[in-house]
């Protein structure tokens, strides 16, 4: 510690000579001066050091003990400034430098999220973006109260959340909110066709079956009634009394189903021998410097592709400054003939795809395909016949 | 009453109450520490400089610092450090 205060308040080496060295260290002790580092030489010779400040009186005392005086090199901060001291650029640079820390260290650089299990961090970051905190923040001027009642407020999911900020890292913790238990759908209900099918077979389990395997029915029609009722059990039928309970079951169906999509056997194409021109820019928090002029007057029209190349630690934590590429390719409009073949083979994966959906968890037990090739355009049919439930739960009113 | 003998009854007193001398009556303290350091405070300055004996002035007496190599460390008003390779120390 001493030594770096010594460093700090600079030091000088003075080469002392005389008939009488003791009477001037007993001078200077007396005097207030420390010394140390008192070398003797050959000839009633030393070498003493003592702070920068002192000099001036220690050649002052030197003469009164008879001793002369002589400077043998300086040392500390005060030296190495008085070294340096025109060397303009390197202290401009240094007070940049400094300027520089002093400034982004008040900054949020880096944002982290611990508590969260279910909701994502990237679900939290970007709540926590729009309500205008994120990385290149400016730290002291976050409300962190306020901020953490608005997030509560927007994501329903949270019951808790705070903000630690230290330095240029600010932790997030949140507590997830206990799930709200799902209400099971207690109304009575009739089980009706979802379209229209040939019954293959009924599996109720709750509820009066009304239609009856082998029958035709229309989307709409009651299949399972929730109605239920009690008669007397003296043959006349008469009903004494009604229950309303929700109908449930599979009720399985032959379906027939249409499905089409057409799509242009013309499209247009990229012109491969367009300009590309390149452009960079630097992101500071969040904002960029552009150097290049302005881009949006470009007489074609073109792609544009931005890619960013973020400054990262070690640890893989990004940071908010980058550099950015962006690539102008520019294009004519061309249109260039698609080929059919695989024109048709993309609508039919597409409508199998479409057409597995529908059926959920029912399957398809034929397929007729129909092509048409029609005003540069190319339309495929599907028509399937398929095996699927169509029970439709429909609640009764009042 | 001379200094020197108001010296030696305020040591000797110090002595009694069982107080720290270089307090009550301002005897110079000294420490040795191993062979190679040798610590003053309250001398009174150095009499004579060499490197292989240091006369140094405690007031009432004089301690004479014998070794090789011998090297004031550090001075001030008070308190000065010696190093170096001490081979003995006398009190005159």
């Amino acid at each position: 510690m001493r030594r770096a205060i010594n460093w700090l308040r600079g030091t000088v080496t003075l080469e002392v000579w005389g008939p009488f060295l003791e009477r001037f260290f007993n001078i200077c002790a007396a005097a207030g001066l420390g010394l140390w580092n008192v070398e003797t030489q050959e000839g009633h010779r030393a070498r003493v050091t003592l702070a920068l400040w002192n000099v001036r009186r220690a050649r002052t005392l030197a003469e009164k003990a008879g001793c002369e005086v002589e400077e043998a090199g300086r040392g500390g901060l005060p030296a190495l400034v008085m070294r340096y001291r025109k060397r303009y650029g390197m202290g401009m640079g240094l007070i940049a430098l400094a300027l520089l820390f002093g400034v982004f260290s008040q900054f949020i650089l880096v944002v982290e999220v611990e508590g969260n299990e279910t909701v994502s961090a990237s679900e939290i970051l970007t709540a926590l973006q729009s309500e205008g905190f994120g990385v290149g923040s400016y730290g002291p001027g976050v409300d962190v109260r306020d901020l953490s009642n608005r997030m509560l407020m927007e994501m329903e999911e949270l019951s808790f959340l705070t903000v630690n900020i230290s330095g240029i890292r600010a932790t997030v913790i949140v507590r997830e909110a206990d799930p709200v238990p799902e209400v099971a759908d207690e109304r009575a209900a009739d089980l009706a066709a979802a379209r229209d099918g040939v019954i293959v077979r009924l599996d109720v389990t709750a509820g009066r079956t009304v239609a009856e395997e082998g029958q035709a029915v229309l989307a709409g029609e009651v299949l399972v009634s929730g109605l239920l009722t009690h008669e007397l059990g003296d043959g006349s039928g008469t009903v004494w009394a009604t229950q309303q309970v929700r109908a449930a079951g599979e009720v399985w169906a032959l379906t027939r189903r249409t499905l089409s999509a057409a799509t242009p056997l013309e499209a247009l194409a990229l012109d491969e021998n367009g300009s590309v021109t390149e452009g960079w820019s630097v992101e500071i928090l969040k904002n960029r410097l552009n150097f290049y002029g302005n881009s949006s007057n470009l007489d074609r029209r073109c792609d544009k592709i931005a890619i960013l190349y973020p400054l990262t630690l070690s640890d893989g934590t990004i940071l908010p400054f980058g550099v950015w590429k962006t690539t102008w390719q520019s294009w004519n409009e061309e249109t260039a003939p698609v080929d059919p073949d695989w024109a048709e083979q993309l609508l039919r994966e597409t409508l199998t795809e479409r057409l597995e959906a529908l059926v959920g968890e029912g399957e398809v037990l034929s397929a007729r395909w129909e092509v048409t090739a029609a005003d540069r355009a190319l339309t495929v049919t599907l028509t399937a016949q398929c095996l699927e439930d169509i029970a439709q739960t429909v609640v009764l009113e009042g | 009453m001379g200094e020197r003998r108001w010296g030696h009854f305020l040591e000797r007193t110090a002595e009694t109450f069982d107080l720290p001398a270089d307090v009550v009556a301002g005897a110079p303290r000294m420490e040795l520490v191993g062979s190679r350091e040798f610590w003053m405070e309250g001398h009174r300055g150095i009499l004579s400089y060499g490197e292989e004996e240091i006369h140094i002035s405690g007031g009432r007496l004089v301690v004479c610092v014998r070794g090789s190599g011998l090297e004031l460390r550090s001075m001030n008003a008070n308190t000065l450090c010696i190093s170096g390779d001490i081979s003995g120390l006398t009190l005159e």
